[in-house]
């Protein structure tokens, strides 16, 4: 009983680092550098949710497609005034990451001004959660690991069957080349800015779901988010899905063993394990044409 | 010939030296001007424990409204800046810094969480200015040093308080501890643990979450593999524990110190956080003694509602200090004396005592979660 809780514990968690890694990583595979926005994102959509649902009283699905559209609209934004102007500049991927801190302060900063530093939530009734199999599992538990493995499947056949996602992949290889052959580079940037954003927005209202919501929830997403998406083999999308699934598999199994405090340590742990002996990642040791990012 | 002037240089060479000028100007004036009691106040804000920030502001606020419409201290208005630390102590320990070096305060009203008071206190100790925080509750601040005081009962008590209620009122034999990794909460743990099992209960396990982390799944499933009797719950921002000990299907017995009580907590745990019992500060806000129903009036008309205990024990601090400035002026070293010979003050959150370590004294009681209200237990 024990241990299939402990899994299922392991996959909750993991499936939240995953779709946030997942948003990280798309950035980074096809735009070349760490953006950090998805964190605020993330928060932003959580925010948007609650307004439109709590708020506002729109029916939930409205809430979440309007939360959806604010956070890609928001993503779009960013990389119109902040990134193209940099990347224009010929700026490197240092000043874009430190560019992109900036931006999640001051996202977060405007949220707290918005809706103050309280905790908010969507209200929705606590109960025991089912029992199957000898663990216990509630609905938004199970929405929120259906849905990362949806976007797992979805984000694999998107990529490499879509002549959108192959546009993407070409783009990822060689930015030159691809518009050489007629790729429109900028179409491409703002596509992968919109499924990056929707990813971090689908994370954001889940967690929102299933935890609650406050401005500083972006800040442990992006350690943990960026901690799987360099487990699984950064730039690659799907791998960073996997990262993500391990960290909360490895956290939550190694404080049943470890002192519960240790929890954050173990992670972090994992990510210096894998800096140093597997940089690329869990999946990043075939060459770039072979994996599908 | 005539080497062209170069006017932007000029100009920005003016521009500098005058503003150099206003700014020793500006300091000079700010030292001088003493029509004023300049303290300062180090809360959290934002983050998680903002609500109880933010609620210790409001109580502040309130008494120096009161003491400035009353014409001030000695014909002196109190001026309070408030600075937030977010529950960092490295944030808390330079608005300390900024507080007493830039500002000149000798009066520090804070820090908000146990942590930051910890860091806080050897500043303050150093520089002679008394902090004076509302509510932080880590033991450990007891020897802190002569300059630091608290006007929240210590989290030693609690602990004892429900130790004591969990082994002969609950018949509890067993227990295991759930508390935040910081300071206050770590301190609460280790105080139930060494009274319950000096009363004979025995502990099976103690686990920890970090600040911050929202998912207790796997400690409180190590919990429920032990099956204690009761859970004590140690700490801030555990509402999320509570939802998901639920969730898990966990039917134990939880108790909890002072913390439990904040305002979300049947908006983020619902019904499930009905049943739990708590220790808590003696402060009724809906009692009719006068001292608390007269603040209780004015806090509502200001704010819009009740008054809960930190506001209140935030608004007696203010209270105690204005009266000592009163007698001693900005005189750290007899503020310091004058708060130690405070014995049975009347104040809205309850008889204050202050013993020999600067450790405030007041009543504690048993409070019970029931359909979503806070209620009185037992004393």
């Amino acid at each position: 009983m024990a241990f299939s809780q402990l899994i299922i514990n392991g996959l909750i968690a993991g499936a939240i680092y995953a779709l946030i890694a997942s948003s990280f990583s798309l950035i980074f595979n096809i735009i070349k550098f760490m953006d950090l926005s998805p964190g605020a994102i993330f928060v932003t959509a959580a925010f948007s949710a609650y307004a439109f649902n709590v708020l506002f009283g729109l029916h939930f699905l409205i809430a979440l497609i309007l939360a959806i559209t604010v956070a890609v609209a928001l993503a779009l934004l960013v990389n119109l005034i902040v990134y193209q102007p940099l990347i224009k500049r010929k700026s490197d991927s240092f000043t874009l990451l430190l560019a992109s801190f900036g931006v999640f302060l001051i996202i977060t900063g405007f949220i707290l001004l918005i809706f103050g530093a309280e905790v908010r939530t969507f209200g929705l009734p606590i109960t025991k959660g089912y029992e199957l199999l000898g663990f216990i599992i509630t609905k938004t538990q199970i929405t929120l690991i259906v849905t990362s493995i949806v976007v797992f499947i979805g984000l694999q056949l998107f990529m490499k069957k879509t002549k959108l996602g192959k546009a993407m992949r070409a783009m990822a290889d060689n930015k030159q080349v691809a518009s050489g052959i007629g790729i429109n580079v900028k179409k491409i940037t703002n596509i992968t800015f919109i499924i990056s954003a929707a990813l971090a927005a689908i994370a954001g209202i889940l967690v929102g779901l299933e935890q609650n919501i406050d401005h500083n929830m972006g800040f442990l997403v992006i350690l943990k988010g960026l901690t799987a998406s360099v487990i699984g083999g950064i730039g690659n999308v799907p791998a960073a899905l996997i990262g993500g699934l391990i960290i909360g598999l490895v956290e939550n199994i190694g404080i049943w063993y470890l002192p519960s405090g240790y929890k954050d340590a173990i992670a972090f742990v994992i990510l210096i394990i894998f800096l140093i002996f597997r940089p690329k990642g869990i999946f990043g040791v075939k060459t770039r044409e072979e994996t599908s990012g | 010939m005539k080497r062209k002037l170069n006017y932007p240089r000029i100009i920005g060479t003016i521009i500098i030296i005058i503003l150099i000028i206003s700014i020793v100007i500006g300091l000079s004036f700010n030292s001088q001007t003493k029509e004023e009691i300049v303290i300062g106040s180090i809360q959290a804000l934002t983050g998680e424990t903002a609500k109880h920030g933010n609620n210790v502001k409001d109580g502040i606020d309130l008494a120096v409204e009161e003491i400035n419409k009353n014409g001030g201290v000695n014909g002196k208005k109190i001026k309070i800046i408030h600075e937030d630390e977010n529950c960092i102590p490295t944030k808390a320990v330079s608005a300390a810094q900024k507080l007493i070096n830039i500002d000149k305060t000798k009066i520090i009203l804070g820090p908000t969480c146990s942590s930051s008071s910890m860091a806080v206190a050897p500043v303050a100790e150093q520089n002679k200015v008394i902090m004076f925080t509302p509510i932080s509750s880590v033991p450990a601040l007891r020897q802190a040093g002569d300059y630091i005081f608290r006007n929240r009962v210590s989290g030693e008590p609690h602990s004892i308080k429900m130790a004591n209620f969990a082994y002969n009122e609950l018949n509890a034999r067993t227990a295991s501890t759930l508390y935040i990794n910081l300071d206050n909460g770590i301190s609460y743990s280790e105080e139930f643990i060494k009274e319950f099992e000096k009363l004979g209960g025995k502990i099976l396990n103690t686990e920890a979450y970090e600040k911050g982390l929202q998912d207790f799944r796997t400690q409180l499933l190590k919990i429920k593999e032990n099956n204690p009797d009761v859970i004590y719950l140690a700490g801030q921002a555990s509402q999320n524990a509570i939802k998901q000990a639920r969730e898990l299907g966990i039917k134990t017995q939880i108790i909890a110190p002072t913390t439990l009580q904040e305002a979300d907590l049947f908006d983020i745990a619902g019904d499930s956080a009905n049943g739990i019992y708590y220790s808590y500060e003696s402060f009724d806000p809906n009692s009719k003694e006068q001292v608390v129903s007269y603040y209780q009036e004015k806090y509502k008309s200001k704010y819009g509602r009740e008054s809960e205990v930190f506001a209140a024990n935030a608004y007696d601090a203010v209270m105690l200090i204005s009266k000592a400035l009163e007698k001693c002026e900005e005189n750290t070293d007899c503020i310091k004396n004058h708060l130690y010979s405070i014995k049975n003050y009347e104040g809205v959150s309850g008889i204050t005592t202050f013993d020999k370590d600067g450790e405030v004294l007041k009543p504690l009681i048993i409070k019970k979660t029931e359909n979503r209200k806070f209620v009185f237990h037992s004393n």
